[in-house]
Order: structure tokens, then sequence, then C-alpha cells
């Protein structure tokens, strides 16, 4: 396939004077196990397989896409890419350019200890059933469970016009278990997810470690917990949550696409303060084994580790080829596009806050009241106007330097501008724990996010007492 | 590829299933084109094309479900792809309560889901549409800021069983977006609005954009508000979403699963006299209207709740099957995955109040005019931000908000609600009135 990929290519650029070509064709190979209730739900298994083109045009992108291509529907997708961009050349309002970047061949595979194909399906099928028994056997309460393995087996080929041509393949594995919990009319639901660019060792730590048994505890936990206060609170979050509130609060507004389109509200922050001193944000895609990671974006620039704030200050965005030609950056390898049916936007990696100094019982310890934020659940964000949004499945009230009582059901949110100035704390700890889908523009993505516990002065809790 | 090549793909597939041992099996194979203009800052982005296609095959063996996809549609791959959705249904574990698939029933076509003229639409009249949507926001305040994009598909779609069921349907779609905001000094206002059609013809582009842009103008100037128990008034997109999502926890497989808050409310008042609902996918051109489900049941028409009354769960056939009630023939389905349950047109019964009297009769309160209240799907629990909320003073809309969340529960919330409006959004097959809820605890950052 890499061949006729460039061969394509080659004789499409023979053909065509473009400012700008670019082929991908990606094969993912999906196998899913799931077992609900006591028995094997199902087993399924998928096939994505395509190829993408894209053509810039005096300025104009053309973008075409097909499953399972013939050769000549590797030109063909090329042509109509070309035809797409041809059809409004003529009505640009700002004309579209790509930075030049040296061009890059290579073949490479993310490591992983354990190759899932390796291991027998039996195997993992056994396993999936075992936990899921252990999870119904946790309590009687406990009315539904859901365990779910899958294993994702990307490999993706990238050829440009700059005479890049990059293989990349990218194993990752996801487990994921649900269980809902009722009792005297409360009825309760609790996750517990992993994810990596790893193999099947992943699946093998998640049961050591009983991670399935943490959904149970929490689960029944959560029966017997209070409604949130409502109003501003100080609040301390904990890795995930950190996670979610820097993708949300922050990373989307660093995402140079919604800088050139209007939509980041940091847009004129660059070398501004935008965070107390206490914070530093960084998203890499080179986190060993992390969700998020990669080695080549999907425009075939290496990924990196971009320092997006330094002591509260705004140092950079995530760029595509285009973006960082825009805005006279160097490309730092952030476009990534979920399918060969999807264009390669600016995404996100591995998204976190770097560790401080202080102790989870320090930041504690000095607060009257305040909410403790455990897990974290989603969150969305409007970034033209930085207000955001994060969900916590877990959390607890603080009372006089003490956590008191577990919280159920809580949203907080907040102004980009205002939230991250106003963090008094940065704990010394450090884990990435937020691994997850990330949806942009009809695109998911995966993402991983984290950081040390941090402490907030204040954010909106949106409770019912 | 035809519409006779889409039946001998679907019929392989079934056949080579059956033959490695599945005891039913069935398929559902698509074929789409789509083409797509985007807009940035105000101006054409990027235009594509995407063919896509694909089939997906459900084997079961005594009960057990093995499910295969693939977007290679050679033979070659096809018989690969049905020989391990039967291999993996006889990995799974017996399932007493699958009791079939659904037997096949004909019935007449629903008109109004395919429109030659987006069949064969060319990307210069998508094009032509886009600058329109453009120019229609900048006609209301010319330094707006547009994204958003204008786009079109065509979708044929084959699903057979091996009980019989062989249903072939066509549909074509078109819709436009835009988002718009606009800044001045440090304030920014953002709004969107959006149509879409099965026809070219009732696509309102115009609409879109002048309403995406008068959104924005009016959301610029937000304040902070302080914390209180109040009114809100979901205007006609977020009640729509609002109740959806009390559909969603009517999915009868939630609920036989236990995760769901309305499982033990079947034939009980969870709202007001005046809350009628029905989900109808027969309706001609509904945006969500078909012929048949996602396993060939034909669509009906039903009501969910009656006078308050929660009558009846979204079922598939497995699940009314298992409960032994009608199927209400909500099974949807693309190529990639199992057959989920969702609804189909959402028609909430037009309330008897003016919208204005809504307004004027709220003391204290905000009208969420996009985004709205999503519950957890299985405890109802409500903790979210308003998004795109105005404050109400004594009848009188008076400024957006921000840094604002709502908690509550839906139940709860189902039952406070106090006033449904006369008017109503129409969205193709959708009708969403303006939902009015007492006594909601709003947090504020002022």
């Amino acid at each position: 396939m890499r061949d006729e990929l460039i061969n394509s290519l080659n004789s499409f650029l023979s053909k065509y004077k473009v400012d700008f070509a670019d082929l991908r064709h990606l094969r993912r190979v999906t196998f899913e196990i799931v077992v609900q209730d006591g028995r094997i739900y199902g087993v399924s298994s998928a096939e994505i397989y395509g190829v993408g083109a894209r053509v810039l045009l005096n300025g104009a992108w053309g973008f075409s896409a097909i499953n399972s291509p013939s050769k000549n529907d590797i030109m063909n997708v090329l042509e109509e890419a070309y035809h797409m961009a041809r059809s409004y050349q003529d009505f640009v309002t700002e004309k579209s350019y790509v930075a030049n970047v040296k061009p890059i061949e290579d073949t490479t595979s993310l490591p992983v200890k354990i190759n899932p194909l390796d291991v027998p399906i039996d195997e993992k099928i056994k396993k999936v059933v075992e936990i899921e028994r252990e999870m119904r056997k946790y309590d009687n309460r406990i009315k539904n469970t859901i365990v779910s393995y899958r294993e994702v087996i990307d490999e993706e080929t990238i050829a440009n016009s700059f005479g890049t041509n990059v293989k990349q393949k990218i194993i990752r594995t996801i487990v994921s278990v649900f269980v809902t919990a009722y009792e005297k009319g409360t009825i309760q639901r609790a996750y517990e997810r992993a994810g990596g660019t790893r193999g099947y060792e992943l699946f093998e730590e998640f049961v050591k470690n009983e991670r399935y048994i943490k959904a149970c505890e929490r689960a029944i936990k959560l029966l017997s917990a209070k409604e949130p206060p409502s109003g501003k609170y100080p609040v301390i979050l904990s890795p995930s949550v950190v996670g979610l509130l820097v993708h949300e609060a922050f990373g989307h507004n660093c995402e140079a696409d919604h800088v050139l389109s209007g939509e980041s509200i940091l847009e004129n922050k660059l070398g501004k303060r935008v965070a107390s001193e206490l914070v530093t944000i960084v998203d890499n895609s080179n986190v060993p084994g992390a969700f998020g990671s990669y080695k080549y974006d999907s425009e075939g620039v290496p990924g990196r580790r971009r320092v997006i704030v330094e002591k509260g200050i705004l140092k950079g965005f995530l760029h595509s080829l285009e973006t960082a030609a825009k805005l006279n950056a160097e490309p730092n390898g952030s476009a990534r596009a979920y399918t060969h049916l999807h264009k390669p936007i600016v995404r996100m990696s591995n998204t976190y806050i770097e560790p401080g100094d202080w102790s989870l019982e320090e930041m504690i310890e000095d607060l009257k009241i305040g909410v403790y934020c455990k897990e974290s659940s989603w969150g969305y964000v409007f970034t033209e106007r930085g207000q955001f949004t994060c969900n916590v499945d877990e959390a607890y009230l603080i009372e006089k330097g003490e956590i008191t009582q577990m919280l159920r059901n809580l949203s907080f949110g907040g102004l980009t501008l205002e939230t991250l100035l106003k963090v008094d704390a940065v704990g010394k700890d450090f884990r990435l724990a937020d691994p997850g889908m990330c949806g942009k523009s009809g695109q998911a993505m995966f993402v991983d996010g984290g950081g040390p516990h941090i402490r907030i002065k204040e954010v909106v809790i949106g409770g019912r007492v | 590829m035809k519409e006779v090549d889409l039946f001998e793909l679907a019929k392989e597939a079934l056949d080579y299933a059956l033959k490695y041992g599945a005891e039913q099996v069935d398929v559902f194979i698509s074929r789409s084109h789509s083409m797509e203009v985007e807009i940035e800052k105000s101006g054409i982005k990027t235009c594509s094309i995407r063919h896509n296609h694909g089939i997906g095959i459900r084997a079961y063996y005594k009960g057990g479900l093995g499910f295969s996809t693939s977007q290679n549609l050679s033979l070659e791959s096809i018989r690969e792809a049905a020989k391990k959705a039967a291999k993996q249904a006889r990995n799974t574990e017996p399932d007493p309560d699958f009791v079939s698939l659904p037997e096949p029933k004909k019935v007449p076509p629903v008109s109004g889901l395919y429109d030659n003229n987006i069949a064969e639409i060319t990307i210069d009249k998508i094009i032509s549409l886009t600058k329109e949507l453009i120019s229609s926001c900048k006609e209301v305040y010319e330094k707006v800021i547009v994204n958003g994009e204008v786009s079109c598909s065509s979708r044929e779609y084959v699903i057979m069983n091996s009980l019989g069921v062989e249903v072939f349907e066509k549909k074509t779609g078109i819709s436009a977006y835009a988002f718009c905001i606009i800044k001045r000094d440090n304030d920014v206002g953002s709004y969107y609005d959006f149509d879409a059609s099965h026809t070219l013809k009732d696509l309102n582009v115009y609409e879109v954009g002048k309403n995406a842009c008068k959104g924005a103008l009016e959301f610029l100037g937000a304040k902070k508000i302080e914390t209180k128990t109040m009114d809100i008034i979901l205007y006609f997109l977020p009640a729509g979403s609002f109740i959806e999502a009390i559909m969603d926890a009517a999915n009868a497989e939630s609920v036989q699963r236990k995760r769901s808050y309305l499982m033990d409310k079947l034939n009980k008042q969870v709202g007001p006299e005046f809350l009628t609902v029905y989900d109808d996918g027969t309706i001609p051109g509904g945006l969500a209207s078909s012929t048949y489900d996602g396993e060939g049941v034909p669509k009906k028409r039903f009501v969910v709740i009656e006078k308050g009354v929660l009558k009846t769960y979204l079922h598939n056939s497995y699940t009314a099957n298992k409960a032994k009630v009608e199927n209400n023939a909500c099974a949807v389905r693309s190529y990639y995955s199992v057959p989920g349950i969702a609804p189909s047109n959402i028609q909430i019964t037009p309330g008897d109040w003016k919208f204005e009297e809504l307004l004027e009769e709220t003391e204290e309160g905000i009208l969420i005019k996009r985004g709205g209240i999503y519950p957890d799907p299985v405890t109802g629990s409500i903790s979210t931000s308003i998004d795109f909320g105005l404050k109400v003073e004594r009848g009188e809309i008076k400024y957006p908000v921000k840094g604002a969340l709502i908690g509550g529960n839906a139940l709860e919330m189902l039952k406070n609600i106090v006033g449904i409006s006369k008017e109503y959004r129409e969205m193709k097959g959708s009708i969403y009135p303006a939902i009015k809820i007492k006594n909601v605890k709003v947090s504020g950052s002022a």
C-alpha cells in the first residue's frame, strides 16, 4: 500500500500544479469483548480501512476520502480533492498555506510489552468473565455490571508533497467497567477505566490492581452520599480532575485552529499571565504508554513536549502545518485525524500540569470549608467565551481541615481567564489519569491528562442544596 | 455499485454466517456519499467529499451475539467478516432472553426522505448556499465572525435477516450550521443555529444565519449572578433536548438492565397532566423518519408520556421479546456498531400558555436559549452549566448570564414543570414548545 500511495502521489504531482498535497492511509483493526450481568454479551471485531487526500490549491483546501480503495481510487481521491479545492479558489477570502518542513522517511511502531494478538481469545474472554463475576459478588445492591475489553491496532501511512513518507503502528488497549447500584429508590453508577498505547499488560495490571473493585466500592458508597452544596467554594482536584480541567478550561483554547477561527479567548494572550505562577501546563505526545501518545501526527510531523503555560505565562499553542505557518510558529506535530474519513485538525495529546511542592494533607488542612473532587467524568467548553464545565463522579466535603462527607452528582464551572489564576497550591505528586476520547468538529480522538493534586481558591459548584 | 449489488452482498454475508454455524443472522450494509463546505472566520475554508461504505453482521448462536464489521465490500472480505461473526457468536454464552430476530413485514414507504436534487447536487450549489449563509449573518451585523458548515449526503442501505426481512431504503439529507461570534472590547457574545432537511427546498439557510447572528448580539454583556432558587424557561431547542434526554432513560435495554431512573416508573405519573410526548418515526419528510427501524421493523407513532404518565419504554426486537410487549421499533443502526435504541421525531404537545405569558409570569428566572439540561441517564442527576441563559426579572429579559450552573434531578424537574408554550419550533417532524420549570437551584459566581 505504501508504494501505491507514493506512486499515486507522484503521478498526481506530475500532472497537477498545487501548493501542497498529502495522502493518508489507515487500517484500524478492533477487537472487543463485553460481559454483562454474568454473561458474555458480545464478542466483536471491526476493520476500518481507507485513504484520505488533501490538496491545497491557490490557498484553497480540498479533501476527499474513500473506504477500501482500489489502485484507481487512490488517484481518484487526489483528483477529487483537487476539484474540491478548485471549486472555491476564486472565493477564497483568506488564503491557506502550510509551513515548509523537512521531509521525513520512517517506519515505526510504539513499543508494547505483550502484543494482544499473541494472547489467545479464550484467555482474554476468561479473564473478562472472571472480573465481572467478582464485581457481581461484591455487594447484593449491585444490579448491573458491564466489563469491556478492547484492543485497537492502527497502522497509518502518510505521504506528502514535501517528500515525507511515514508509516506508524500504534497498539492501544482500553478496559472499562461500569456498575449500577440500587437501594430503596436510589440508583447510582460508577465507572473505572484504563487506556494506553500499551498491549495486554495494561489489562493484566488493571486486574492485578483490582481497579474493577474500585468501581463497585464507589457505586455502593454513592448510594449514601449527600447532594453537593451550591455556589462558590474552594476546591482541591485530584490528578484525574486536573487532567479534565486543563483539557477543557485551557487546552482547547490553545489549539491554534481555534485561534485562527476567532474561537479562542487566548487569541491575544501570548506572553501574558493567564494562570497563577505555580502553574506550568504541558501537552506531551511522547509519554511512553500514555493513551494520547504517538510518534508522528497525521501530517507526518514528529510529536513532542510542548510547553503551553510556563509559571503562569502563556508560551505557545498546539499547531498543524497550516496554523504554524499562519501564526509564525514552528510546527509541533499536533494535527491528528480520527480516521481516513476525517481531515487532520489540531488536537491535544497528553495534557497535564507539572508538579509543585505541596502535599495533599497541607492543602486540606488549610481549608475551613471546601470540596475535594476525586474522580473525573466528562466536560466541555465554549472556547470563544472561555466558559467551561467539569463533571465529577466522586467528591467529598472538606470541613475544618478534614475530609468529611462524600458528595455525588457534582459539576463545577468557571471562566478560562479567571480559574487558573486562582490556583494557590500545586502538589508534588503526579499521575496521568484521565484517558478518554475527546470530541471536536465531529471527530473523536485518543487523549489523556493529569498532573498533581491542585487547589483552586474558588470555583462555582452546581449543587442542589 | 447498484441496489441489486447491495442485496447480493448482504445475501452472501447471510449465507456465509449460517454456513459457519450461526442460527440467526442479520446484515446491515450501507453506502453513502457526502459533501461539505466549511466556513472559517466568515470565509470558505475547505470543500470535502467522502465515500463511505461498509457492512455490519450480527450472528446469533443460542442467543449469544457475535458481531463483525468491515469497510471492505469485496466478496472475500465480506465472507471473512461473516465467518468471524459466526465464530464469535459460538464463543459467547447462550442467552435465554433472546427469542428471535424480527419476522418480515412490508409497509408502504414513508415519503419525503429522498430528493434527487440532493443526490445530484454539485459542489457549486453547496458553495452558493454557504455564501448565502455567511451573508445572512453579516446582514444582521457586518463584523460578525462566522464559523460553520453546509453539508449534504446521499445514502442507501439494505437490512436483511435470515427470517426473510429484506429492506432497501435510500435517503438524502442537507444541513446548515452557523456559529456566530461577536467581539467588542473585552466582551464576547456567541450563539448558533442550524437547520436540516431531507429535501433541498425545505432548507432555510437565511433563517439560520439571521438567528445565529442576532443571538450572538443578544449574548454580549454577560453578567455573573448570585446563587438562588428560581424558575427556568427552556426555550424550544433546550426543551426538546431535555425531553429527548428523558426518552434516552426510557430505553428498554437500560430499564431491563436496571440502570435507569425510569425503571419503576411505567404507568406512573412522572410529569404534570398537560405534558404529552409522542415518538413518531413515520412523518413524511421527518428528520428522524424512516420506513423501517434498524432491524427492518416498520416504524410507528406511539405515545411515550400521556397526560404526565409514562406509557411505554423504547424497544428493539430483543427488549420487546424479553418484556413480552409489542415492539415499537426504536432500533437505530449503522454498519459499524450493533443496533442501539433511540427515539425518532419527538413531538411535545404544545400547551396553552403564550410564550410571552410564561415570561411575564416569571418573577425571577433564567431563559435558557441553547444548550440545556442533560440528566445523567442512569441516576437522573442534573448538574450542568448554563451556557446560553438570559436573566429574567419581573417578567422581562434583563441580561445574559455567565459562570452559572444548575443542580437538580430529572424526575423532580419533570414534576416541577408549570407551563408549556403554544408556540413551538418544528424541526421537520419534531415539535418543541418552550417549557417552564419552577424552583430550580441556580449557582452563581457573583
